[in-house]
C-alpha cells in the first residue's frame, strides 16, 4: 500500500497565513478530513487541493464556511448532472446514430 | 488592440466611488471565480477582464492615467510617459485573487497604457489548466492499459481504466501549466472521445447486436458462432423462433468503470433471412407446405 503523505497544519496554516482555528473548523464542519498522529493533527495530501480551494472562497470572496460547504454541495450537484448528462447523450446515439 | 472601457466590465458609471468599485468588483469576482466556474474558459476569461478593470480603478493614480489618456492610448508620447511614470514599484490596490491565471493575464490595452503586470510579480498564482481530447476506438476501451501522451512537449503516462465512457473527463492534478512566481501546476483535463469501430451498439454497460439467422435455423433450430468483445461465443436457436427475438447472454457486455471483472449484457437481436433465388423443387416444397 502506498504510504499517505501528511502536511502538519501548523506547517500549512503558517504557509497559506491564516489560523489554525479555522482549519478546525473547517474539521468540525465536516469539510476536512484531518488524521491525528501523536497528538499532532495533520492534512492528508490528497484533500490539499480542496482546503486551498476553500481558503481561496473564504479569503477572497469573503464567501462564510456555510456558503462554502452550499458552494462545494452545488458544484458536486453540477458534476453529477454533467456525467447524467453525459450518459443521456451517449444513450440517445444509440436511437440517432 | 481595442480600447476597453474598465467602468462599463464592473458595470460603474466614471464617477463611481472606490466603495463602488471595490462593491462591483467582489460581486463580478464572486460570480465569475474559477473556483465556482470549473471548466468554463468564458468565465475564466470574464474573471480576467474584471480582475484588469480593478486593477485599474481600484488604483487612484492608475484610473486618473486611465480616465486622461485611455481612449487616446494611441497617441505614443503620451502614452510612454504614462508607462515610465507606471514603472515605479507598488500603488496598486484591491484585492490580490489567485484563481486560474495564465502569464498573459493583461490585455495588449492594458500593457500598452501601463507595462506589464508591473508591482505584483510576487504574488503566487496557480498555472492554467489544460484541456486536452483522446479519441478510442471502442474496442480498445475494453481493458485498462497505460498510454504515453504528449501534452506540451512533455511525455505523460496515463492508465486509462476500462470501461471509459465517450465524453468522459479524467483529470490529471498537476499536469497543466507550471504555476507563477512558485504557485501550484494547473490540472490536465482530457476528454475521451469513443468511437465505434465495432457492430456492437453500445447503451451504458450493455452492448446491443443484431444477427442474422437463415429460415430454415429459425424454424428448426440449431446453432451459431458469434464474434463478441469477449471473443467468440456459441448461440442456441431455439426452433421456431420468431423474427426480432432478442435474446441475452449475460455478462458479455462492456467492462464496468473501474469495477474490474464486472461487465454488461450482450443482447443479440435475430433477424430472419429468407431464402432468395429458390430453385423450382424449392418453389414447390413451399407451395406443398402452404397447403398443409
Amino acid at each position: 500500500m502506498a504510504a499517505k503523505k501528511l502536511i502538519p497544519i501548523k506547517e500549512f496554516c503558517a504557509h497559506h497565513n491564516i489560523s489554525t482555528g479555522f482549519i478546525l473548523d473547517l474539521q468540525r464542519n465536516g469539510m476536512v478530513r484531518l488524521v491525528t498522529v501523536k497528538k499532532t493533527k495533520y492534512i492528508p495530501e490528497n484533500t490539499l487541493q480542496d482546503i486551498e480551494k476553500i481558503i481561496r472562497l473564504y479569503s477572497e470572496l469573503q464567501v462564510n464556511i456555510e456558503g462554502i460547504q452550499t458552494i462545494f454541495h452545488l458544484l458536486a450537484s453540477i458534476e453529477k448532472k454533467e456525467a447524467e448528462l453525459r450518459k443521456l447523450r451517449n444513450q440517445l446515439a444509440f436511437y440517432i446514430p | 488592440m481595442e480600447y476597453i472601457d474598465y467602468y462599463k466590465t464592473l458595470g460603474l458609471s466614471k464617477t463611481a466611488t472606490i466603495d463602488e468599485i471595490k462593491k462591483a468588483y467582489r460581486k463580478f469576482a464572486r460570480k465569475y471565480h474559477p473556483d465556482v466556474n470549473p471548466n468554463d474558459k468564458e468565465a475564466h476569461k470574464k474573471f480576467q477582464e474584471i480582475n484588469e478593470a480593478n486593477e485599474v480603478l481600484s488604483d487612484p493614480e492608475k484610473r486618473k492615467k486611465y480616465d486622461k489618456y485611455g481612449k487616446d492610448w494611441k497617441h505614443g508620447e503620451e502614452q510612454e510617459q504614462a508607462y515610465r511614470s507606471y514603472q515605479q514599484p507598488g500603488g496598486f490596490g484591491g484585492n490580490q485573487y489567485t484563481g486560474d491565471f495564465d502569464d498573459n493575464r493583461f490585455s495588449d490595452f492594458f500593457s500598452s497604457l501601463f507595462g506589464s503586470a508591473t508591482g505584483r510579480s510576487k504574488a503566487k498564482y496557480r498555472g492554467q489548466d489544460l484541456n486536452a481530447s483522446l479519441q478510442m476506438n471502442l474496442s480498445d476501451v475494453f481493458k485498462t492499459h497505460q498510454k504515453t501522451i504528449t501534452i506540451n512537449g512533455k511525455n505523460i503516462r496515463i492508465t486509462i481504466p476500462a470501461g471509459i465512457e465517450n465524453g468522459q473527463v479524467i483529470k490529471l492534478k498537476s499536469y497543466g501549466d507550471p504555476g507563477v512566481n512558485g504557485g501550484p501546476n494547473g490540472d490536465l483535463y482530457i476528454t475521451f472521445s469513443i468511437i465505434n469501430n465495432t457492430a456492437f451498439k453500445k447503451m451504458g454497460n450493455d452492448l446491443y447486436l443484431t444477427q442474422e439467422i437463415g429460415l430454415y435455423t429459425a424454424i428448426l433450430g440449431g446453432e451459431l458462432t458469434i464474434d463478441t468483445l469477449h471473443g467468440k461465443i456459441k448461440l442456441k436457436v431455439k426452433p421456431e423462433t420468431q423474427n426480432n427475438t432478442k435474446i441475452r447472454v449475460k455478462g458479455k457486455g462492456a467492462p464496468v468503470y473501474k469495477s474490474e471483472g464486472q461487465f454488461g449484457d450482450l443482447y443479440v437481436t435475430y433477424t430472419v433471412k429468407l431464402p432468395q433465388n429458390l430453385t423450382e423443387k424449392q418453389k414447390q416444397l413451399f407451395t406443398e407446405l402452404s397447403k398443409s
